[in-house]
């Protein structure tokens, strides 16, 4: 009895965890600054037995990544739509309370005056949430500085409410975390880097390329297909070596 | 297998749940003080196939851990409160906010409703009512012998009345902004109705404190853009043809399985 089977079967367990990364992606097509998640690291595992040939790599799952590569800019015309021109990441806290890292700027003002992404993670500057008071007119300035003209303020003067936390991580240290967030993998968020400009009235678009995502799609597809053909084989090795048995009987 | 097919689902019902609010911005475009809805998406949570720092071997640990996403939902539906582009009609009872804040209404059940349509007339009585019949909030009554009626900039309503020389002033009209406009919650009828995300009404004349002026004789038009909805409409379609397309694939795949073995 040969084992082709088990390790074609392997290899269709990890095809399908793909095609679900990539439903995923797909499903996040419109999701305003969503980072595409990787699937393509995939490694393999020899069977060490000091006896026998190696002739049986299996493939195994490697790390899934996260592409952090830059997406679209769209203009909103809305104050607080902001996005990050370039490499880069806002901090911001996620709903519950850990310091994490996002691509989207779509904030909103809550009644308390704090300022939250359009899923719900708070802003941060300088390491605390970011607080606006009643305002008649808001305004992100490049570097990330928030400028308010109080409600009922007489004149043109904008008053700071402080500047959003921005780092940049290389790629190689960005991870997804079980929320969906991303976090830095060592666990260490730098200092603000003042060399990422934001630019307003705009928003990034999610970075899935629908082509690319179809093509993974379909190429999954056949691999998948490749494997079922090949527990095929191997169940029509067994049965002429059964029916070879049965005849020389 | 199936796993993918209903993250792919979910894929297809967001999208589909956006194209409604794009149909209803676009049903919106001549409704006056109407502003546009955007569907804010985010991603569900994420499942662990191999735990971060998980042991590899007995001194090394998994750098990153393998999560799978699980699809995409709709959070939010928010409305964007920028200034619609503003109508004369020298109709004297329409009046637009030329800048934040929001005309009060009394609801037939004694709450007060927020809008920012301004198209409001005159009922039996000559009180001041929205174009459903609901008060303004404070009431106003135009006299029935009034020849004219004009607002200030800063919500003072005057009539005049024939015989005399002097105007005479017969309200105030006040607005009200909210710390978070995009906690209002739209109630139908052009209203919004204050929720605890919205904070409370900061209740003031027109003009003072920073509330918007009072534009009379002129209607502020709904801010839905029709070429953006319509390039947010085909983005959406399109990006529901991509999911429907894994589904297909995923289908495929089950098909081939089932045949083959």
């Amino acid at each position: 009895m040969d084992r082709i089977s088990q390790v074609s079967l392997n290899t269709m367990r990890l095809l399908a965890d793909n095609q679900k990364i990539t439903a995923a992606n797909l499903a996040n097509l419109n999701t305003i600054g969503f980072r595409k998640d990787v699937n393509t690291s995939v490694g393999s595992a020899y069977l060490q037995d000091p006896k026998a040939y190696e002739d049986r790599v299996f493939a195994s799952r490697g790390d899934t990544g996260v592409d952090t590569s830059v997406s679209n800019l769209i203009s909103t015309d809305r104050p607080l739509d902001i996005a990050i021109n370039g490499d880069g990441f806002f901090v911001v806290t996620n709903p519950s309370g850990q310091k994490v890292l996002t691509r989207r700027g779509d904030m909103s003002v809550t009644a308390e005056g704090k300022l939250k992404m359009g899923d719900g993670s708070t802003v941060q500057g300088g390491g605390a949430d970011i607080t606006v008071p009643p305002f008649e007119k808001i305004e992100v300035a490049q570097d990330g500085t928030i400028t308010y003209k109080p409600l009922g303020a007489e004149g043109n003067t904008m008053v700071p409410a402080g500047r959003i936390d921005l780092v940049s991580i290389p790629a190689s240290n960005v991870a997804r975390g079980l929320d969906g967030y991303l976090r830095p993998k060592n666990g260490q968020f730098p200092a603000n880097d003042a060399k990422i400009k934001v630019t307003n009235n705009s928003l990034e678009t999610s970075n899935v390329n629908a082509v690319e995502s179809m093509v993974e799609i379909i190429q999954t597809q056949r691999a998948y297909e490749m494997q079922i053909k090949l527990i095929g084989t191997a169940k029509d090795l067994d049965d002429q070596t059964s029916k070879l048995m049965r005849s020389s009987t | 297998m199936p796993d993918a097919l209903n993250v792919a689902k979910t894929g297809l019902n967001a999208q589909q749940e956006r194209m409604s609010v794009i149909s209803n911005n676009l049903a919106n475009v001549n409704t006056v003080g109407f502003k546009r809805d955007r569907a804010n998406f985010e991603t569900l949570l994420y499942q662990d196939l191999r735990e971060v720092g998980a042991q590899t071997s007995q001194n090394t640990q998994l750098p990153t851990g393998l999560a799978i996403g699980t699809g995409v939902r709709i959070v939010s539906s928010e409305k964007l409160y920028s200034q619609g582009s503003i109508i004369n009609t020298d109709n004297s009872l329409d009046m637009t906010i030329d800048g934040g804040g929001f005309f009060q209404v009394l609801m037939p059940d004694g709450q007060i409703a927020y809008t920012r349509a301004g198209n409001f007339t005159k009922s039996s009585t000559g009180q001041v009512v929205s174009s459903n019949g609901y008060p303004l909030e404070p009431a106003i009554t135009i006299p029935e012998n009034a020849s004219s009626v004009s607002i200030s900039r800063d919500g003072i309503v005057s009539v005049g009345i024939p015989g005399q020389t002097a105007p005479q002033v017969v309200g105030n009209i006040e607005i009200a902004s909210f710390p978070n406009n995009g906690g209002l919650k739209p109630m139908g009828e052009n209203m919004m109705a204050a929720t605890g995300a919205s904070g409370a009404p900061i209740v003031g004349a027109p003009g003072a404190n920073g509330q918007g002026k009072i534009l009379q004789g002129a209607l502020e038009a709904s801010n839905v853009n029709v070429v953006e909805e319509l390039v947010n409409m085909i983005e959406t379609q399109r990006a529901y043809e991509v999911n429907s397309k894994a589904i297909s694939a995923v289908d495929s795949m089950s098909k081939f399985l089932t045949q083959n073995i």
